[in-house]
């Protein structure tokens, strides 16, 4: 920190608000500014204000049905426990019904539902305190710090992302681990080195086998992207680009693992059924394509247009006349559903596109069991958080890609990179979290979306930080506006050589400054 | 950042967590507890003398000091009326801080670790705050002394306070502190002379000699002085003789009611503090130890330390001898006791650590110490208070939501009586009641019309002692005069279950100017002339012709002053008849009930034109009158025998009376005798409605009577056999109901 600004001497001091505002400074120096420039005591002052918003965030979420009204209702809780159920220490629980990190939490915490509620609701909180953490440790100015960091603590409020700690799903922890992998991954761009690449590779391999859909984004962009620039990003160091290419393969086995145990239990049937039922037995051209590679048409089938395995007493998955194509769903099916993805992704993209307005907009109220939207503040108006509609999601798009290309510019080219793929992924993710289903689609897009909105504050934060730094740099170069510009200058140097200090386990990397 | 001190910081702040859920739930949850009968009585007390002015002895019972209505008086001036006991449980808080900070003082005093005196305020704290004693979360006049003797012992035993040049001061602070304390609680004065040698053990450490002569003047004199300034105040006011007729006089009766002798005190005492210990052994061992190490360290402690030592042996001996020269010991009032022992348990706990650090040094796990105290609080004294207190501040809006989420379980009896005040009389105002309980006045937001707020003043009735005339205070009568003077209660409200003592004074000012207006299975309200006049009787107005709800298709017959449907019109919630678009009203006229058939079932539904607000209804089922929503029966009273007893196949009574069970109180009403039952019988009725409530008269009386909310219309539905009204009128609302 730098000194204390000191006090105008014009002649306008004069003036009664001059005299206030010089004994103000004064009094500043005197009392303040000796506490808040030792950073060790900010930073104690700042973490017990996180312990303190973070206890107040959980109590407000928990404490109304604290501690015996956490009851499980959804089929899928019972699912997750279940798999608990089988213990990590046996070959069933890796090609359970679930993909194993939300199990292993439920297992390490003995599925208490009480106290796994508990546990993931601080998880989750902690995980936006690190966001805030990180976005003060990355930006370099004051001003992009504090509204970006509100804006991120801002997310994580939200009733209809935190509604999710109280259930017994996945949501929640798939929420968490996708805040801590983006912020490794934003970490690593911001200052590349191998502990943090390996942070991040192991937060995202964490956030690959807890929802098997997250699986898609990552392997369609974080594989790609990991081997390429273990090949094409000279300026890293060598050791630094063959960490890269085994993260890259790592998490391609990842996926891999997890899509296969996810075929091999056969829960992706469920999902097949659902979308031949209301997707694709709508559509005759999907569904003669569907005809064509197997799947048994016939009249029994037909008569179940619109309906999912849920309708009517969970009729298409125990009526006798579909027997047939219930066991062409547990075979080849699963694999020509995930084909039609890409066949027809010009049709799912527009009718996601259609679907936008409502699933943006969701705030998820028919899932929130314990009232926790009562408890919390009401979504961020004007979507400065994120976004809820088409509109908005357009503008964040432009304003992300904004920021990206600030960035770039701006001596922050391999965070442009990272958060640009990102981005994509993104897109990926909400794409395939729209397909994937067609049956409690809002549900399954939270995680994308509050992953979404995340990344896209990042980017332009990221933009509007550079932005600022632009402009106070020209103006402090052109000296025309007197020496607060310059005391803030040197303040924010101050602030970023600190934060190099504590960078100082950083493997140089030329391309990342 | 190491690993030992990244541990010590996770640490630390997992403490700083419990703590904050600690204070949290303290805070939601003591705005409940506080609740209590005394802190309740002295709220009483305070909000008469906000109304009426003049000092809390004309405004009340007083028998301490006046400290205790002063802070509850603080604690009005700065929030709202719902907001008060957020007020008192944030003064708990700070008490309960203050003697948390005064064990964690004691503790590293005698060598206890920071972090062991952290642990302990911790304990102390939660104790105080979240405990499961009864004298814990509230704010009696105990639980004040306590803070104000922890306060001076904390400044007695903090050095920094005694340096050079501050002495005077912080002589003159514990003086305030102690005086207060001994001005609220007389019989304190032993417990303030142990606290006070603390503070004389820290002013012999004082070197310069005037600084040192003068604050032991100060620490001697200031509490005489604190103590002198209520009734010099009172006196120079003009008011001594209610002071001390409360302060003193009233102490005195309380003393010789018991009709115990001295011996006979202490016997009871010596049972009550074998029970005691028998009840919290833990007490007893930290009394134990205490007096043990006091007398295997007394030659190496060094003199302030025995001083110290002596100090908190005087009070705890001074805290039971308040309790034996109380004579009653109910649960909150050994908080007095508690501290003090709180206090020997740091001292304890300091000397104990002392000792150990000397054989082995310094503990690693220091750190951890607070956290752990705080989980040891929390399991062995329960956690039930500090999960009430979470689930409160989780569910907290706003003081008005939780007021208003409070109103919607009241009892339907307190319902209706709010109700019918609410018709005659407006928040604040004056209730005149016969009572033993200081939330009559609260729960329906008004004050007390008398200082007596409690029958037991006026009929000499001593609490846990015996009852006679020569217990009631001088010039009780004449006060009570003077208070219904200036008073003129709208209201007089009667628990059934403590009925009106005749022959008092308070009887015959009832008598002579009440009128019973609504007798309920728990309250008899009883209104005053004017009042009765204008609700039970009241000006008819003009006839009205009603219109219907629906704009076509009604099977209502219509005229000027009548409204008839006919008995086999099959029931309908929209076909409804329009009897009034606004509140502030009064629709009278007559109705025809025939059992089982014509009016046995009407309904007055309170609604608002745009369906925001919810339905209020004043039903009359054959007999039975109620109050309700389109949900719940609130409350109801029975106009006479059911006349459903007298249905075909039933032996019809004969000569039933349509009446009030207290004939009494029908001498100017119309009285329907029927000889059979079954037989239509015509009924006077009058839906009075004012701006916050409504109530149904039939027959002379107060059947029924509901709040509204933001209803503004009435209109008629009938749910069963039809009806005929006849003679309606629309005429003006009482003129205190609000709607001026």
């Amino acid at each position: 920190m730098g000194e204390p600004t000191a006090p105008p001497t014009s002649g306008r001091v004069t003036t009664t608000l001059g005299r206030a505002r010089t004994a103000s400074t004064r009094l500043a120096r005197r009392v303040l500014v000796p506490r808040v420039t030792s950073s060790e005591r900010r930073s104690q002052v700042m973490s017990i204000v996180a312990v303190l918003a973070l206890l107040v965030f959980m109590v407000r979420v928990l404490g109304e049905g604290w501690p015996k009204h956490f009851a499980i209702f959804f089929p899928d809780s019972f699912s997750f426990l279940n798999a608990a159920r089988q213990t990590p220490f046996s070959p069933g629980f890796y090609a359970a019904e679930r993909p194993i990190a939300f199990p292993t939490l439920l297992f390490l915490l003995g599925r208490s539902t009480v106290v796994t509620v508990v546990v993931q609701t601080l998880l989750y909180a902690l995980a936006y305190l690190l966001a805030a953490l990180v976005v003060c440790r990355i930006f370099s100015q004051r001003e992009s710090r504090l509204i970006v960091s509100l804006l991120v603590l801002s997310i994580g409020i939200e009733p209809r992302f935190a509604l999710w700690t109280t259930h017994i799903l996945s949501e929640s922890l798939g929420m968490t681990l996708a805040v801590i992998s983006v912020l490794c991954w934003w970490r690593f761009s911001a200052a590349p080195c191998r502990g943090r690449l390996h942070l991040a590779g192991a937060s995202t391999i964490a956030w690959l086998t807890v929802r098997d859909s997250n699986v898609p984004p990552w392997l369609a962009v974080g594989v790609p992207a990991l081997l390429l620039a273990s090949l094409w990003w000279r300026s890293a160091d060598h050791s630094l680009r063959r960490a890269m290419r085994l993260w890259g393969v790592v998490t391609l086995v990842v996926c891999v693992g997890v899509t296969l145990t996810q075929s091999a239990n056969g829960r992706n049937r469920y999902a097949t059924i659902n979308n031949v039922g209301s997707r694709v037995l709508p559509e005759p051209r999907i569904t003669q394509w569907f005809e064509d590679q197997g799947m048994p048409v016939d009249q029994a089938l037909l008569s179940r247009t619109g309906s999912n395995s849920f309708n009517n007493n969970w009729d298409m998955l125990t009526s006798p006349d579909l027997q047939t194509f219930r066991d062409w769903a547990d075979a080849s099916g699963q694999r020509v559903m995930l084909e039609s993805y890409a066949r027809f992704a010009p049709h799912w993209v527009a009718e996601l596109y259609d679907d936008l307005p409502l699933l943006l907009g969701s705030d998820q109220t028919s899932y929130d069991a314990f009232g926790v939207a009562k408890r919390l503040p009401d979504a961020v108006t004007g979507q400065i958080n994120g976004p809820t509609s088409r509109a908005g999601l357009l503008v964040w798009t432009l304003l992300s890609s904004a920021g990206i290309a600030l960035a770039a510019l701006r001596r922050r080219r391999v965070q442009a990179v990272v958060l640009g793929l990102a981005l994509v992924s993104t897109f990926v993710d909400l794409y395939m979290a729209y397909v994937g289903d067609s049956v409690e689609v809002q549900r399954h897009m939270v995680g994308p979306l509050a992953r979404m909105a995340l990344i896209m504050l990042i980017c332009v934060g990221v933009g509007a930080d550079a932005a600022i730094e632009w402009l106070r740099t020209s103006r402090a170069a052109r000296g025309s506006d007197g020496p607060d510009d310059a005391a803030d200058a040197a303040h924010d140097a101050d602030d970023e050589s600190a934060d190099a200090d504590a960078d100082a386990d950083v493997v140089p990397v030329g391309a990342a400054t | 950042m190491t690993v030992a001190r990244g541990w010590r910081r996770v640490v630390l702040l997992a403490t700083v967590f419990l703590v904050g859920a600690m204070v949290l739930a303290a805070f939601f949850h003591n705005e409940f507890r506080a609740q209590n009968w005394d802190p309740m009585q002295t709220r009483v007390y305070v909000d008469r003398t906000i109304h009426f002015g003049g000092t809390f002895y004309e405004n009340g019972l007083v028998n301490k000091g006046p400290l205790e209505p002063m802070v509850y008086r603080l604690a009005a001036a700065v929030t709202s009326w719902d907001g008060f006991w957020y007020a008192i449980s944030a003064i708990v808080l700070v008490i309960s801080g203050v003697l948390g900070w005064a064990a964690s003082a004691a503790t590293r005093f005698f060598g206890g670790h920071r972090m062991l005196g952290l642990a302990v305020g911790i304990g102390v704290f939660f104790h105080f705050a979240l405990g499961k004693a009864d004298y814990a979360g509230v704010l009696y006049s105990r639980n004040m002394i306590i803070g104000l003797y922890g306060g001076a012992f904390l400044i007695g035993i903090s050095a920094r306070w005694w340096l050079p040049g501050r002495a005077r001061w912080a002589s003159a602070a514990v003086g305030v502190l102690l005086g207060l304390g001994i001005q609220t609680l007389f019989v304190g004065t032993v417990a303030a002379i142990g606290v006070g040698l603390v503070s004389l053990s820290a002013i012999e450490s004082v070197d310069d000699d005037d600084e040192y002569r003068a604050s032991r003047r100060i620490l001697f004199w200031t509490p005489v002085l604190a103590f002198v300034s209520a009734p010099l105040y009172y006196a120079i006011r003009g008011r001594f003789e209610e002071f001390w007729s409360s302060y003193w006089t009233y102490n005195v009766y309380q003393n010789v009611a018991t009709g115990r002798s001295l011996a006979n005190q202490l016997v009871y005492g010596r049972d009550v503090a074998l029970r005691y210990y028998r009840a919290w052994p833990l007490s007893l061992l930290i009394v134990v130890a205490f007096v043990a190490l006091t007398l295997a360290l007394w030659r190496s402690m060094s003199r302030r330390e025995r001083f110290v030592h002596l100090a908190l042996t005087i009070w705890f001996v001074g805290a039971w001898a308040e309790l034996v020269a109380g004579q009653r010991y109910s649960s909150h009032y050994f908080s007095i006791l508690a501290l003090p022992t709180a206090l020997m348990a740091a001292t304890t706990i300091g000397h104990l650590y002392r000792l150990v650090a000397a054989t082995r040094g310094e503990f690693r796990s220091a750190a951890a110490w607070p956290l752990l105290a705080g989980l040891l609080a929390i399991a062995s004294g329960g956690g039930g208070h500090l999960t009430l207190g979470l689930e409160a501040a989780s569910s907290y809006s706003s003081v008005h939501a939780t007021a208003e989420a409070r109103a919607t379980t009241q009892p339907g009896a307190q319902r209706t009586v709010r109700a019918v005040l609410d018709l005659v009389s407006r928040p604040d105002d004056p209730l005149l009641a016969w009572t033993e309980y200081p939330w009559t006045y609260l729960q329906y937001h008004r004050v007390a019309a008398t200082r007596w707020i409690w029958k037991s003043f006026m009929l000499g009735q001593i609490y846990l002692g015996r009852s006679s005339p020569d217990y009631v205070l001088p010039r009780t009568w004449q006060w009570f005069a003077n208070d219904m003077a200036e008073a003129h209660p709208a209201v007089f409200l009667e628990e059934t279950a403590l009925p009106l003592t005749e022959g008092t004074p308070f009887a015959t000012y009832v008598h002579n100017g009440f009128e019973e207006a609504y007798a309920g299975a728990t309250n008899n309200i009883y209104l005053r002339d004017d009042e009765a006049e204008d609700i039970l009787r009241g000006g008819a107005g003009d006839e009205f012709t009603p219109t219907a709800r629906l704009s076509a298709g009604t099977n209502w017959d219509l005229g000027a002053g009548s409204a008839s449907l006919a008995a086999d019109t099959p029931p309908s919630f929209t076909d409804a008849v329009a009897l009034s678009d606004s509140l502030c009203t009064r629709i009278s006229g007559t109705y025809l009930a025939e059992p089982g058939n014509a009016g046995s079932f009407l309904s007055f539904r309170f609604d608002s034109a745009d369906g925001s607000a919810p339905n209020m209804r004043l039903n009359v089922v054959d007999t039975q009158v109620f109050s309700g929503d389109d949900g719940a029966i609130f409350d109801s009273t029975d106009l006479g025998p059911p006349l459903t007893s007298a249905l075909p196949g039933d032996d019809p009574t004969t000569d039933t009376v349509l009446a009030p069970d207290d004939a009494s109180t029908t001498e100017a009403t119309v009285v329907p005798v029927v000889d059979d039952a079954s037989e239509p019988t015509t009924h006077q009725f009058a839906v009075v409605v004012g701006k916050d409530s409504a109530a149904i008269v039939i027959d002379g009386m107060i059947r029924a009577a509901v709040r509204l909310t933001n209803q503004d219309r009435l209109s008629l539905e009938v749910r069963n056999g039809g009806v005929e009204l006849g003679d309606l009128h629309r005429g003006a609302a009482p003129p205190n109901s609000g709607c001026g």
